[in-house]
């Protein structure tokens, strides 16, 4: 089976869990997954969906996932992963997936307006950044989910420290792509910049179909489709001179900012739907 | 079992244990579980069993293979191979000589108390 087939079913699987067992199983799934990047995630996969499915059919004998599993998750958890075989390519899968995942967000929008050089340097220290960035955040979400819930701190503290961490950490990759120079410039406008779009588009598409479980979520992928489209559109000779008035320099505004508003809306109507399917 | 077993103690035949298990018929996770507690080991944390078992199919003393379960989606069963075999009757042979040395001294220690 493949990887994503595994998460799929571990997905479909885990509603079916009650309230304190899921929250059980919920942290061991974090823990294991933030912990196992140079893992076969095939095998940790496999490993998660056995658990899973060994602590329903508990739950369906009236045994609680902590009795039946013992006190020390994390224990069986560190034991459990050094047994299974190391896999460098899992690890730079996740990488890549960060690196140009990032990329794809943060520079494509950029070329919805052509004109100016684009400082390609700048991007790609930023997604260089980001990813290390990111890959700390989520290994330290992983190491502290045991801690976090023995902390005696409130729990909207600990919520607002983590949201201010996350964010402390985050800033500089997207200040990097504002201030940062480098040499690294290259203007794509014409013909150029459409190639680099299509480039950037066949890109996704291979991500999209390589990696159903990444970190693109269908408003997000909305965002950069549509500012890929806008970015080809305004290069075309037949509509490049709509930039040089204002009438289309407002059109493309309201533009951006329509797409903007379906994405968020998109987001939130997914936020919603996702609650809602916790909630049942 | 009326006694509890130090851990110390049942980590050292928990991997004779489950093969023994497996041999009178292969099992997935809870399964064997299940049996752990029939036999008296139910105060043995079952969340051990998976690295102990991820450690055995690392060593090739059982495999896995995917059945389908009783109403529910395919499980991953366990089934002890050759060498699994090997190393239980090796485990039963090493426990029925330290059975015999624990029962002298055992009688021992009573005919001096």
């Amino acid at each position: 089976m493949k990887v994503e087939d595994l998460i799929e079913r571990n997905n479909d699987l885990r509603p079916g869990l009650n309230k304190e067992n899921k929250e059980f199983y919920d942290d061991f799934l974090v823990y294991v997954r933030t912990t196992s990047w140079l893992k076969d995630d095939i095998q940790v996969e496999e490993q998660l969906l056995a658990i899973l499915q060994d602590i329903l059919e508990a739950q369906k004998n009236g045994e609680s996932a902590r009795d039946y599993f013992g006190q020390s998750p994390k224990l069986v958890a560190d034991n459990l992963l050094k047994k299974l075989p190391n896999d460098g390519v899992s690890f730079a899968k996740i990488i890549l997936y960060t690196f140009f995942g990032y990329l794809a967000i943060t520079f494509l929008p950029t070329m919805t307006v052509p004109g100016k050089p684009i400082d390609i340097g700048a991007y790609v220290v930023s997604a260089m950044y980001m990813t290390m960035a990111i890959l700390l955040i989520v290994r330290t979400i992983g190491t502290l989910v045991y801690r976090y819930k023995a902390s005696k701190l409130a729990g909207w503290l600990k919520n607002v420290l983590g949201i201010l961490a996350g964010m402390l950490l985050l800033f500089p990759a997207f200040a990097m792509i504002y201030w940062l120079k480098t040499p690294v410039r290259i203007n794509l406008d014409g013909t150029l910049g459409i190639f680099v779009i299509i480039l950037f588009l066949l890109g996704l598409a291979v991500y999209n179909k390589t990696a159903k479980q990444g970190f693109l979520s269908k408003p997000v992928f909305f965002y950069i489709i549509f500012s890929a489209i806008i970015g080809i559109l305004t290069r075309l000779p037949i509509l490049s001179g709509m930039l040089e008035n204002k009438t289309g320099q407002i059109i493309l505004a309201v533009l951006i900012l329509l797409a903007c508003f379906i994405s968020t809306g998109m987001l939130m109507w997914q936020a919603h739907r996702d609650k809602k399917d916790d909630d049942q | 079992m009326a006694q509890t077993i130090s851990s110390q103690l049942l980590k050292g035949f928990l991997q004779g244990i489950l093969l023994a298990i497996l041999k009178r018929e292969p099992n997935y996770g809870y399964g064997i579980a299940q049996e752990m507690n029939r036999i008296g080991l139910g105060q043995v944390p079952k969340g051990t069993i998976y690295p102990l078992l991820a450690t055995m199919e690392k060593r090739g003393l059982i495999q896995g293979e995917s059945r389908p379960s009783e109403g529910g989606p395919d499980r991953k069963y366990y089934l002890p191979t050759a060498d699994g075999l090997d190393a239980m009757n090796d485990f039963f042979g090493q426990w029925q000589e330290l059975e015999q040395t624990m029962q002298l001294m055992i009688d021992g220690a009573k005919h001096e108390g």
